[in-house]
């Protein structure tokens, strides 16, 4: 297959694409991991991170969370933020920092859920992962609050989504994350009941637009895209809609059925959705034709990651790959330690990390056949290890300066490349 | 097409309105003196933060008001100057706060309680603030939100307090307290064996409120050879009369006034309508087409969570509408403000004595005891409820249910146990 020295050129290039995209703010440091799936979304990092295998998969440290929560945590500047959500049906909401170099606590902010906050029991209240610009932070819950605070937690607004519609809510949960863009934030509330999508004002939380969405249950989180105009895209098995990010403007729509659990991934030019395989869109070029089709790229639950310039998608316990300029499908890998997945796999230059939800981390990668100075020797790609944690484990892991941040129902644990190894107690 | 695109208020003190400046002023000041002298600021400790709680009061939908109140909480202290005094006036506000309004004043209050603590210079100092905050936890009268806020900080600074701090409050008025108390006296109980946890399940019995709670206690005292029917102590109401199947194809049945809501609108409390038949006229498509008579059926319930099924009784109906209708008697004394809780997997209506306090298009999307609920007004003696179960045809193994569970509680989620007064037919 490809040679090591390959991949990490390929990664290079690919977090070139990031670079590219233009999405992330001004705000933001390069090492920052500010969004569900990462500040770009492709769930892709250049860096050099622990391998099972070395001493670095062992945590640096584990912190217990207030409460519990399947959302993603977020990396800014130093701070590792996550939510979580807790008492008497998880009404209790919490909003917390950690420091990433050692995970002490920075600062732990809370609110009160006003929507529903029932869920499925394999989730959580604390389902939507938060997002950030660098210098705020939003954090929007399955009960459809939405808290805004600086990056270093002072509170700036507040919203009760299901109160402003109080027919908004879905009792599996609602797990749509939020997104920014260009000092917008856009949330993707679809339900049976009131559905639609809005952008929020991030510095005032007013609202500047809602437009109606089709009252189904759906999970998909919505993405930022440059079209070059800042706009937002919002996926179901209706369609594809591409909304103006500041007016709410309708500005095209996609005729194809998308997933409503994974969501679409963005490297321009390409904007990959995930239904019955992955359809590539070339969002560059005039009305947005379709680049390629893989029936074979089935994402199940989980959103499709890009690196390396390939597509992977993870399907259960095997796990897929396709050239990403041409969508041909490239090579297939089973994972025996791999039962159910929630987690969108994240992949670095060390491999792809894909989460079991009973918390066993399995490791993708290129690993040499034949003898080592044998020219004949070939790459092949394979499991390079697992490493298992207290699950349950449905959170998509964060990546940082070389650090991966897990997250467990109940703990935050950063595996790094220090020798030095602490560990706390985890929440009771 | 978006909607209108509402106007954006943004912070300018040039163009601060009348009604904004004086709110935001006293605060304001307050921080400025602050900054200048630690002491000189510091509020009496009776006094709320009211003007703040004015401004975020009128915080509506959309983020109407946020400009205003985005200038009132960028006025509060949040770091060194935030005194002992100035936490507490931000805790004792939290009792005029709409519920809208609480979230911001929570967010502030645990913001201001890191840095009060972190404000402390001596060990003296950090002992008083504890005190303080325990000493307005231990006071019932103060706002149970600030109340449990306070709680929640001096347990995260300290796990071993959560002890002292429950096992008064198994009796909590603040029910999401109780709910944490009666948490811990249920793994207590745990330890006990015998005559001794049956005692400590009993004791628990009518103190707690959460299904859930109550569906573990009556678990472990039928483990113990002492059954307690759950269903009877959430007060389940297990005994309806039933007719069906309505049509309710293309889930147009769910908006569809059948006969049975017209008669029931129109005299909630005449028993005589379930001696009436109705037509199951099928709307949607098929709009003129008449169907059988259809007839009240009593079905009552044995299941442990009053859960009633309707699948057997009506041969797993498709686009079907069910109405169940009960009669009541309330017991002398009761409560007659009350709360209608509906658990239900299905698309639902309700009315409490004619009128609707449930309407919920929902189906195959979760259900638990208590998943939906409303105030409502009850009266003394006869009372009245009718449901409206919708089942569509979705084809999926998880999308068969056709069932619901329905209770009354107070406030504090207490069954109240009403005696059923139908006519069988």
């Amino acid at each position: 297959m490809h040679s090591s020295r390959r991949a990490v050129l390929a990664g290079l290039i690919a977090a070139g694409i990031g670079l590219v995209s233009g999405i992330a703010s001004q705000h933001a440091f390069a090492s920052d991991w500010l969004q569900f799936r990462g500040s770009d979304t492709t769930s892709s990092s250049s860096e050099i991170t622990p391998r099972p295998g070395d001493d670095s998969m062992q945590p640096a440290w584990e912190v217990a969370t207030s409460g519990r929560g399947i959302s993603s945590p977020i990396v800014i500047g130093d701070s590792v933020v996550v939510t979580s959500s807790g008492g008497e049906d998880e009404r209790d909401l919490y909003i917390e920092a950690f420091s990433a170099l050692d995970g002490t606590r920075q600062w732990l902010r809370t609110a009160h859920a006003l929507g529903r906050p029932y869920t499925h029991p394999t989730s959580a209240n604390a389902s939507p992962s938060p997002a950030s610009d660098g210098e705020k932070i939003v954090a929007l819950f399955s009960s459809c609050d939405l808290v805004c605070l600086k990056t270093d937690g002072t509170p700036l607004w507040y919203r009760a989504l299901a109160v402003d519609h109080p027919r908004t809510g879905n009792d599996v949960s609602m797990s749509s994350s939020p997104v920014i863009l260009d000092d917008v934030v856009a949330v993707q509330l679809e339900n049976q009941g009131d559905s639609f999508s809005s952008g929020i004002d991030l510095d005032t939380g007013e609202t500047l637009w809602t437009r109606p969405r089709p009252r189904r249950s759906g999970w998909a989180t919505p993405i930022a895209v440059r079209l070059p105009d800042p706009a937002f895209v919002f996926q179901n098995s209706d369609g594809i809609d591409l909304v103006a990010a500041r007016s709410g403007e309708l500005l095209a729509t996609l005729d194809i059925s998308g997933s409503t659990t994974s969501s679409p991934t963005w490297a321009p030019p390409l904007l990959l959705v995930p239904g019955d395989g992955i359809t590539a869109f070339n969002l560059r070029e005039p009305s947005f034709p379709i680049a390629w089709e893989n029936s074979r790229l089935k994402c199940k639950s989980v959103s499709p990651v890009v690196h390396n310039g390939q597509v992977i998608v993870n399907q259960g316990s095997v796990i897929a790959a396709a050239d990403f300029t041409t969508g041909e499908s490239t090579w297939k890998t089973r994972m025996r330690e791999v039962k159910s997945v929630w987690a969108t796999p994240i992949a670095t230059a060390s491999g792809i990390y894909v989460v079991d939800q009973s918390g066993t981390i399995t490791v993708v990668g290129e690993e040499k056949s034949g003898t080592v100075g044998d020219n004949s020797a070939t790459d092949k790609v394979d499991v390079l290890g697992t490493v298992e944690f207290t699950g349950p484990m449905l959170a998509t892991p964060a990546v940082s300066d070389g650090s991966i941040f897990l997250r467990s129902d109940r703990s935050l644990i950063k595996l790094a490349h220090s020798t030095a190894t602490e560990s706390k107690p985890a929440a009771e | 097409m978006p909607l209108p695109r509402l106007s954006r208020r943004t912070f300018s003190p040039s163009v601060a309105s009348p009604h904004f400046i004086l709110p935001v002023a006293f605060p304001l000041l307050l921080s400025m003196v602050s900054v200048g002298n630690i002491a000189l600021a510091d509020q009496p400790s009776d006094t709320t933060n009211s003007s703040l709680v004015d401004v975020l009061n009128r915080v509506q939908a959309e983020g109407v008001g946020h400009s205003a109140a985005m200038k009132a909480m960028s006025a509060q202290p949040t770091s060194k100057n935030v005194t002992p005094s100035q936490l507490l006036a931000t805790l004792k506000a939290m009792s005029e706060a709409e519920p809208r309004a609480k979230n911001w004043l929570r967010l502030l209050a645990s913001q201001q309680i890191e840095a009060a603590e972190s404000n402390a210079a001596t060990a003296n100092q950090l002992s008083s603030l504890r005190e303080d905050l325990l000493a307005f936890f231990n006071d019932r009268s103060h706002d149970g939100d600030a109340r449990y806020l306070i709680y929640r900080h001096l347990v995260d600074q300290n796990p071993e307090r959560r002890e002292t701090l429950l096992e008064q409050a198994v009796d909590a008025p603040f029910i999401p307290l109780r709910y944490l108390a009666i948490q811990r006296e249920m793994k207590l109980a745990e330890q006990l064996e015998g005559e001794e946890a049956i005692e400590a399940y009993l004791e628990l019995l009518p103190l707690a409120r959460h299904p859930d709670h109550l569906r573990e206690i009556t678990a472990s005292l039928k483990k113990l050879d002492r059954p307690v029917q759950l269903a009877k102590q959430l007060a389940m109401v297990t005994q309806w009369q039933v007719i069906a199947p309505f049509g309710n194809k293309d889930s147009k049945g769910f908006d569809h006034v059948y006969d049975v809501e017209t008669e029931y609108a129109e005299s909630p409390f005449d028993r005589e309508l379930v001696k009436q038949s109705f037509e199951a006229t099928t709307p949607g498509g098929d709009d003129n087409q008449t169907g059988d008579g259809l007839t009240w059926q009593t079905i009552s319930t044995d299941d442990n969570a009053g859960l009633v099924d309707l699948n057997p009784t009506y041969d797993n109906a498709k686009d079907a509408v069910a109405y169940a209708v009960c009669f009541f008697e309330l017991p002398e004394g009761e409560t007659t403000d009350a709360q209608a809780r509906l658990g239900c997997i299905n698309a639902n209506k309700a009315w409490i004595n004619g009128q609707p306090v449930l309407s919920n298009e929902v189906y195959h999307s979760g259900s638990s005891i208590d998943q939906y609920v409303s105030n409502c007004q009850l009266r003394p003696g006869l009372n009245s409820v009718l449901l409206k179960i919708c089942q569509n045809n979705q084809t999926q193994p998880w999308a068969q249910d056709w069932r619901f569970q329905f209770r009354l509680t107070d406030s504090t989620g207490r069954g109240i146990p009403v005696t059923v007064v139908n006519d069988a037919r």
